[in-house]
Parts: C-alpha cells; structure tokens; sequence
C-alpha cells in the first residue's frame, strides 16, 4: 500500500517530533547537541520504519534501548569525569562528542520502542502523544520564566522588522497544536474512545496554565505569588557561595524552590533568566574588568568552612535591608577620601540604580557600598523593587596595592584573628611557599605581593569546571579541592584563595553576589545581571580601600561560566524600563517604542488568556450542539436524506457505547459483527445501503427508521454498566470517528 | 430490498427462484460446501467459468454433476446436461472439441462433437494435460465456439466449466500461465470441510444417491435469469470507481508483480451483479467486493516470491477504496468521488 505505509504517512509525526525535540533541546544543550538531537528524531522513525518489518518482541526492544541509554550514559560520564581524557582531547572536543551523542542517543533509545510499541499497543499511542503533550507544555512553562521573547535569533529579526513576536510565536503553537491534534485524531485504533479526549483535555488545560500571562514575571513569582515581596524575609538568596554555608540552613532548604541561582553543579540543565538591571548613572569601567556586586559575605570559619558572621559587629558593610530612607553604610575604610593614601585618585563615588525582577532577601550593590536610597518601583509588572546605590568604586589596579599595608588601623586584635583564622593544615603553607617562589625576591616579604603570588598560582594550577560534585551543606569546599584535581567553580575557587591568604596572614574573606564582565555591559549604560552570573570570590582588605577584590581566573576551563552572550537589545530595553519612573505619561508614537510594545504583548496575552475560557466552552458548546443535531435529525430531515441521517445517528449511539467500525471493514460486517448484541441493526444497515448504493431510496416510512434505530440503541445498552453510557453521552467527541 | 420479499413484485424474483430451486439441489448434494456452491452459481449466473483448486474426493465431480442433472433443455437434445473429462498428457485437442469423421455412405465428412458440448462441463486436473489441449479448451470458454477444420461451431450459450487442478503433487504438469488463468471468473481453493459437514457426508450418503425433491431448471431459465441479473441489479458509480482504485493499488504494490488487467474489472461486474441477487439485493454492496475479490483477482495477480497470502495482499489493498466507498455512504447524496490522490484522512491500519 503506497498510500498509508509510505514515508509521506510518517511525515507529520517526523515535523512533530523534530519540533518538540528541537525545543526541548535548545534549552539544554549547545547547537551540535540540538543538532544531533534531531537528527536522532529522523534516524529513530527511519529505525523503526525498518524494524516494524520484524516481528520483535517489545520487551526486548525496550530493554535493548534501555542498555543503550545505559551504555551511552556510562561513556559519556567516564570520559567527562576521566581528566587524562579530558587533557587528551581537549574539554570542548569531550563536551561536544558527549553531548551530542547523549542527546542522539536519549532520543533514538526513547523514540524508537515508543513508535514500535505505539504501532501495537494503542497504550503507548497515547504514551507517545502524552510525551509529545508534556514536552511542548514544559517549554511552554519555560517560556513564562522571564524570558521576555525567546530565541533571540528569531525575535530580534522580528523587532528590528517592527513586528509583534507574540502572535508570530503564538501562531506557531497554535499550528502546531492543531497538527498534533489532528495527528492524534486521525491514527485509528479501537479502544481508544476515553484516552482520546482524555488526552485533549490534558493538552488544552496545560496550554491554558502555562501560556504566558500579560505579567510576563518570573517563575518564581508564581511560584510565591503576588505575597513574594511581603516576605522578602524568607526568601533568603542563595548563591554559589552561599551552599548551605551561611549558617541558617534550614532556611535555605526551605527556599530552594524558589532559589534562582544556577546550582553550579548542574548549571549546564537551567535557562538563564535576568534578575536585576543596574543603570550606572555615571560611566565607569572596573580596573579590573569585572563589575562586581557584594550581596553577601562569609568571614566566620567555623572549623569546616566559612560561614556568615553571627555577631552583627564585622563585616558591617553587608547585611542592611532594603532602604526605606536613605542608609549611610559604616564602611571603615573609605578609599574615595584622599586621605587615604597617595594623592593620586584611587577611587571615586558612582551612583547607580538596580531594578531586582527577583525576589532578593537583601539587597546588592557595586562595591563598595556606601549609602543605599530607596527609589520608586519603574514598572511593578516587571521589576519587583527598585534602589538607590551610591558606591565607591576603585580606579587603582594591583600595582598600587603593593605599597600598601593590609588590615585595619581600627581592627581590634580580636577582628584580626576573626579575619585570618585558617585551618591548621600544614599542606597550606606548602602551597603559600610554593606560590611565593614566582614572586621576585625583592617582593617576597610583602604580604599583599604574596597574596598576588598565590593568585597567580591558583590561575595557573587550577581548573574552572561546573561538572564537580556538588557541594554538602557542611563540606569543607576547600581540602578536597585543593589537594585533589583543583577541577571546582568559584566556591572551590574562593575558599581556597582565601584559606591561602590567611594562611599568609593577609585578612580575607568570601563574598558573594553578582559579577558581570564589562564587556557584557557593551555600550550602554545598563548592566544587565541573570541569575548565571551569581558569583562567590575572595577578597583582602587593603588598609585605605577597604575591602580588594582579588579573585582568582583560572586559566583552564572545563565549562564556560557563562556560555550564552547577554542580548545587547534586551540589556538595553530592560535598562530604559528600569529608567521610566512610575506613572509618567508615555511619549507620543515613539519610534518602535519597546515600552509599548511590551504593552501591546501584555495586552494581547491577557486578552488571549481571557479569551481561552469562552473559547473552550464555546467548542464544547458546539461539540454538544453537534452531537445532538447528529442524534435529532432523523426526525426533521426530508425522505431521501432519511436512510443517511437516521443510520449515522444510530451509530453515533453505538459510538456512545463504544462501538465502532473497524476500518477497512463493511457497514455489513459491522452489523454481523454487533449481530447478537443488536441484531435490528442488519436491517436497519440494508436500509441505509439500499439508500446510498441501490437504484432508489427504499420505500419505508419515517416511523420504522426511528423504531429501527431505538430498537438497536435499546439492544446495544444492555449489559453495560451505567457509568460507561453515561460516560458516553457525555464524550463530546464521541462521533468523531464515527464514519 | 429483499428481492424474495414481494416476489410477485419484483423484476429479479424469477432469477432469485432459479437461484434457490439451485442451490437446494446443490446443497442436497454436496455437504458442507455451501460457500463454494454460492460461488459457482455466482459464476453460472455471471456467465463464468470457475477453476477449482483441490485435492481429489473433495466432491467436485459430484457438485459439477448434480449442477449439470439440475439442468434441463428441453430442446437441446443432443447437447448433454454433463460431462466429464479427465484432462491427461496424451489427450489431444481433438479428444475434447470432436472430430470431423468421414462418412462412406454420404462420402461427406460428418462432425462428431466432443465432450465440450454441454451445459456444465467438468475439466479434471486440466493442468495435467498438454499446453496444445489446454488452449483449445481455453479458447473455447472464452469463445464459446470451437472451431475443427475451419468450421465453427458453437457451444451452447450456457456452456459452464468447472475445471479442476490439484495443488499438491505438481510433477509432470503443466501449469496454466496467468494469461490462461485469466479466462476462468473464479479460482476457488478448497479446504476440508469441517467436521459436522463430514459426519453428516457419511450419514446422509444413501439418501442423497436418490432423486433430489426439487424441480429440474430450465436452461432458458438460467439465461433469462442472467439477463435479469444484467438489467435489474444496480451497480451504483461508486462501485466502478472502488474497483478501479482497488486495481491501481494492486499495480503499484510493491509486491505485485503483474497487476490486474481491465478486463477482470469487467468481467468483475456481472460476478458482483450475481453475487448481489444471490445475497438477496439488488444492488451492488462494498460487502460484495470485499467478498469476491480474492476469488476473481487472487489468480490473475502475480505476486512476488515471500510476499505471503495472495488473499492479504488483495484485501490490503481493497481497504482503502472500500473503506472510502463505505464513507461516502454516510455523505447523503453519495457523489461520485474526485480521484482520490493520497488518502491522507484515512487513518492506517497495521
């Protein structure tokens, strides 16, 4: 049969499989990844094209693929987790070859048994259409957790073009959905009448639910509702550093639902979304090529690791609330005063304004902070507060640390010890010594230079790589790290440096919050901050400056910290809606205006959401008024549709029972086939195809169709149970397939 | 409707009497056989011949016989109502149609015709004879004429082969080529009967050696019951296109080797035509295609080797148009379909 086993036949289900891979894809794996992903999609139906000419046993199929998948996933975490693989070969040779092959394989092990299974078993039918139905659904959840208008490629094209993505991308689901539809509908398979609109049901209430309302907010913000910015409390922000090590761990475990930082350890599974836009109100590039932002810090170490200061008497820069009032920061060292050192500028104080669309517990700034202001909320749609940071921020590179002394003239013996307590592990000191050897010997007795010398260590004998295991609550991040591979991400990275420092005696501690490249900043003056950019370093304190970033970056890298470029576009869009203060009328017709784009996206969302209620009771409605036209119009029809119109409605009953015709049989077999059950269906039967095939519509009244046809409902009703003809009547599809 | 019904009524009900006064004879016959006797009178009425493909003591000879007894020809008397050959390789093409003989006394020759001269013929193991036999007697069911030194001479236009062949045990035969094959409207493989059908044989084997109970049927009878059959059963458009496209599926399966010819669709008609009367219509039901398909397409289909049952092949590729035809019954007014291109809203079946 060249008609329905032909490949066109599985062309629908190749584009619709190929799309939900595709998308579900995207959002986790690189392009090679997607690539091969949906290549695994053509090679699983072409697989399972060949195999259906074999009488396999499915159980045998399943386990195969289920080996498969095993083997796949064993090679391809042996040749991560191999480090002389690894070296060999190049990390991104390893990630690309393993990635692909695991998205190849994962889709051909789950794609083939289902197709072989589904063409047996109308079960795994409707388990094929259920994981088409729960992939688009999860990206369609996705989609609502801030992402403004994904994939970029797509979206840009489309703005820069003055077009609205939204109906486009809604259009494009749409289409989709209805093939999917119109797929599921079509394969025939008996014992199918529940699951089918069972199924629908399932799709049409996961559309509803997860398409993106006119808020476009985070996740996180439905998660915790509309109640997320009362109890700010209680959502304590985690980040990299902050594993547990700040010393209210059971809150953290509370809030890990809503925790949107990238769990470092698997970072390479989470979308990156913004959290926060920060307008510098001034330009000012970092000496040190990083922006970063102090939300947090770990200076206590309490045997294993560092963890918060309880006491509330150090580290008196970190910890305020958000700002009702103008705060003035207690900062001991002010580097912008110029009596702190030279006369040279070392620093200046730069004002700049975070929008969080977050929740965060505390809030953050460029360091140094030194006042916070509140400031009004630009847009409550999409920033969940906004404030005021007035910063002091460094001019001086390293070299003008060197003259420098460390610590505090204000320090007590007691804030001292509190800053360079160290574990007592003489492996510490090996390294600290080794570290020093790369300093010239005129400068190996200054501390701030040794510090600078185990820097440069560290860049050099370390490895930046998410793919470690991730941190226990009260693991000691360090040891294992340091004395081990040195293969970690900024946790290891910075606990260790400033074990190392205190090992040196330099004052040190760990901070945690956001850092940003300048170069993400690109021209303009907004920095746009996503939750992939949490961040944890070290810091020294240099008497006169307070609190010196020296982070460390190693030079070898397994995983990129942040693989995806920041959308100049978005940063930019973002930033101009931070800018808008609340309430002020927009501007006439502004060219391309993103504001009123976004408005007009917010409006069509929620009419649309709105809309989708009617929309469903309206088909429902007309579902039903179809069904019952179908069953009345044997009595109101004229005599030559009569034979026609009161044999479909007698199957539709049938239908309602659950009996339908097979295909490719006759209308007579059928009746042979209901013949005990309903043997007045014969009749009826040679009636209707006397009708439709014979020399002319047989002479019979209207009277003995309607007998006829109640006499089978009648017949065909008994001995079935109640609740299935009710369930019946009530399928508002049931004569679909009725032909 | 039901032409048996309002008999007095309708125009096939004197076809429908023939068909019952001959299928009880049969039936009183031949036990157990009631779908192959269905066929042949299916075939006798379409103006058929049928090749019945069996192993021997199945009860042909008795079934051809008791058909040829049935039959009545009040003036025909020197054609016979039955007759038998048994198809060997030394039989000549002579043996069968007659010969033209020499008579002294007249010094003229005199044509004495063969055994083909007769209402029902039986042509046992025809495919054990020679290829030179075969065709003439091929060629005379097709003609229905025969031809001996270039005098014709026809057959009476009742003239009815049952030929048989046996399945098995294949050495030293001749086996009909498709072309040949194509000449007879049915090819019927016979199984056992079951095992009721088989007691009641050997129960019943005295009383059905005496005279049947009912009447003997014209020959005329059966003629005009083809005529009425040809005039009075209604072969909606429908049908015609179902069976075209079923024919276009055939050719273009990929296990089909040789397709079906047009004429087997024609000769198609009168056997649905047929069936249709006996099933008590009058008209052609998608019931009847599905039914007679395999038995008139199974044996002009060349299949390729392994591709399994001819009978699935023919039903795979019946689906589709039958599933259509039986679709557009529902549409109201049962227009005659545009080409069907890719049946894309059919569903597949596995």
């Amino acid at each position: 049969m060249t008609s329905r086993n032909s490949i066109w036949w599985k062309l629908p289900g190749v584009v619709i499989w190929m799309a939900a891979v595709g998308l579900l894809a995207a959002g986790y794996t690189s392009k090679l990844g997607v690539l091969f992903a949906l290549s695994g999609v053509v090679s699983a139906f072409a697989l399972a094209t060949w195999l259906e000419g074999f009488s396999l046993r499915l159980s045998r199929v399943w386990l195969c693929s289920g080996l498969a998948m095993g083997l796949t996933v064993l090679l391809s975490s042996f040749l991560r987790g191999n480090s002389g693989v690894v070296g060999l070969f190049g990390s991104e040779t390893i990630y690309g070859f393993t990635e692909s092959t695991n998205w190849f394989m994962g889709v051909l092990c789950w794609l083939v048994p289902v197709l072989l299974s589904a063409k047996r078993y109308s079960l795994f039918l409707t388990l094929e259409a259920a994981s088409l139905v729960g992939i688009f659904s999860s990206i369609l959840a996705a989609h609502r957790d801030g992402s403004i208008h994904r994939p970029f490629f797509l979206t840009d094209w489309l703005l820069e073009r003055n077009y609205d993505p939204m109906p486009f991308f809604l259009g494009a689901g749409a289409l989709l959905g209805i093939m999917l539809v119109v797929w599921m509908l079509s394969r025939s398979s008996a014992k199918r009448t529940l699951l089918d609109p069972a199924l629908l049901i399932a799709m049409i209430v996961a559309l509803f639910l997860f398409l993106p309302d006119g808020k476009l907010r985070q996740l996180s913000a439905f998660a915790g509702g509309e109640g997320g910015k009362g109890d700010q409390s209680k959502k304590d922000k985690q980040h990299h550093g902050g594993q547990g090590g700040k010393g209210d761990q059971k809150q953290d475990q509370d809030n890990q639902g809503q925790n949107q930082d990238p769990d470092p350890s698997n970072g390479e599974g989470r979308r990156s979304f913004p959290v926060a836009v920060v307008s510098l109100h001034d330009d000012y590039k970092p000496p040190y090529g990083t922006f970063y932002f102090r939300q947090d810090t770990l200076s206590n170490y309490n045997g294993r690791r560092l963890v918060r200061d309880a006491s509330g008497k150090l580290d008196t820069d970190v910890g305020m609330p958000f700002p009702a009032e103008p705060i003035e920061v207690p900062l001991r060292d002010r580097a912008d005063l110029p009596s702190a050192g030279s006369r040279e500028r070392v620093a200046h104080r730069l004002r700049t304004t975070v929008a969080l669309m977050t929740p965060h517990s505390k809030p953050f700034g460029l360091i140094d902070v030194a006042k916070l202001e509140p400031a009004p909320n630009p847009d409550a749609k999409r920033f969940e507060r906004a404030y005021k940071v007035e910063s002091i921020v460094l001019d001086a590179d390293f070299g003008t640390l060197l003259n420098r002394s460390l610590g505090s003239e204000k320090w007590t013996p007691e804030m001292w010890q509190h800053y360079t307590e160290v574990p007592e592990d003489p492996r510490y000191r090996e390294i600290t010594e080794k570290a020093k050897l790369l300093l010239p010997t005129h400068l190996r007795g200054i501390p701030i230079a040794q510090a600078l010398a185990v820097k440069f260590w560290m860049d050099k004998n370390t490895t930046y790589n998410l793919k470690v295991p991730k941190l226990d609550e009260d693991a000691d991040p360090v040891a294992n790290f340091l004395f081990g591979d040195r293969n970690g991400y900024c946790v290891h990275l910075a606990h260790s440096a400033v074990y190392l420092f205190r090992t040196l005696g330099v004052p040190a501690r760990v901070s945690l919050g956001y850092a940003v490249g300048s170069r993400q900043r690109g021209d303009g003056s907004t920095i746009l901050i996503r939750n992939g950019d949490a961040h944890a370093w070290p810091e020294v304190y240099v008497r006169g400056l307070g609190w010196v970033v020296l982070d460390i970056t190693p030079e070898k890298v397994v995983t990129p910290p942040q693989e995806e470029k920041v959308d100049q576009d978005l940063q930019r869009m973002l930033g101009e809606m931070a800018r808008q203060t609340p309430g002020s009328p927009k501007e006439e017709n502004p060219p391309a205006g993103d504001g009123d784009l976004r408005k007009a996206l917010a409006e069509a969302l929620r009419g649309l959401s709105q809309a989708m209620v009617p929309v469903l009771l309206l088909t429902l409605a007309a579902l039903y008024l179809m069904k019952i036209w179908r069953r009345m119009e044997p009595r109101f029809c004229g005599p030559a549709r009569l034979p026609v119109a009161s044999y479909r409605a007698t199957l539709d009953g049938l239908a309602d029972l659950g009996f339908y015709r097979d295909y490719g049989t006759s209308r007579e077999a059928f009746a042979k086939r209901l013949a005990e059950r309903a043997p007045d269906l014969s009749d009826l039967t040679a009636l209707h195809m006397r009708a439709a095939l014979g020399p002319g519509v047989p002479p019979v009244g209207r009277a003995k169709y309607l007998a006829l046809s109640a006499a089978i409902a009648r017949q065909a009703g008994q001995g079935i149970q109640w609740w299935r003809r009710a369930l019946g009547v009530l399928h508002p599809l049931s004569w679909w397939k009725v032909s | 409707m039901d032409p048996s019904n309002n008999s007095a009524l309708h125009p096939l009900s004197p076809a429908a009497e023939v068909a019952r006064v001959l299928g009880n004879r049969l039936r009183a016959a031949i036990k157990g056989r009631d779908e192959v006797i269905n066929l042949i009178l299916t075939a006798l009425f379409a103006d058929g011949h049928v090749l019945l493909e069996d192993y021997p003591g199945s009860g042909k000879t008795t079934l051809a016989k008791a058909l040829g007894e049935s039959i009545n020809d009040p003036n025909g008397a020197h054609i016979a109502a039955f007759r038998r050959v048994q198809f060997t390789p030394d039989l000549l093409p002579s043996d069968i149609t007659g010969v033209s003989i020499f008579d002294p006394p007249t010094g003229r020759f005199e044509f004495r015709p063969g055994p083909i001269f007769a209402h029902v013929l039986l042509a046992d193991e025809i495919n054990r004879t020679s290829p030179k036999v075969q065709s003439a007697m091929l060629e005379s069911m097709a003609e229905k004429q025969v031809t001996v030194d270039n005098v014709t001479y026809p057959l009476d236009q009742l003239f009815f082969v049952i030929a048989t062949q046996n399945p098995r045990d294949l050495a030293g035969t001749y086996p009909l080529p498709v072309a040949q094959l194509d000449r007879f409207l049915f090819k019927i493989n016979m199984d056992y009967i079951d095992r009721e059908s088989e007691v009641e044989v050997l129960n019943t084997r005295r009383e059905r050696r005496s005279a049947p109970t009912e009447r003997l049927v014209g020959r005329d009878e059966v003629i005009v019951a083809r005529q009425l059959i040809e005039q009075y059963v209604y072969v909606h458009p429908l049908i015609n296109h179902c069976l075209v496209d079923t024919a276009r599926n055939l050719r273009s399966h990929k296990k089909v080797l040789q397709g079906l010819s047009t004429r087997s669709l024609v000769l198609m008609i009168p056997a649905l035509q047929s069936m249709a009367m006996l099933a008590g219509r009058d008209f052609v039901s998608p019931e009847d295609i599905h039914y007679l398909a395999p038995y008139v397409f199974g044996h002009r289909l060349v299949i390729a080797p392994g591709a399994g049952e001819m009978k699935k092949v023919v039903h795979e590729c019946l689906a589709g148009p039958l599933e259509q035809l039986t679709r557009m019954t529902l549409a109201g007014q049962t227009p005659v379909p545009a080409p069907p291109a890719d049946p894309f809203p059919l569903a597949p079946v596995n």
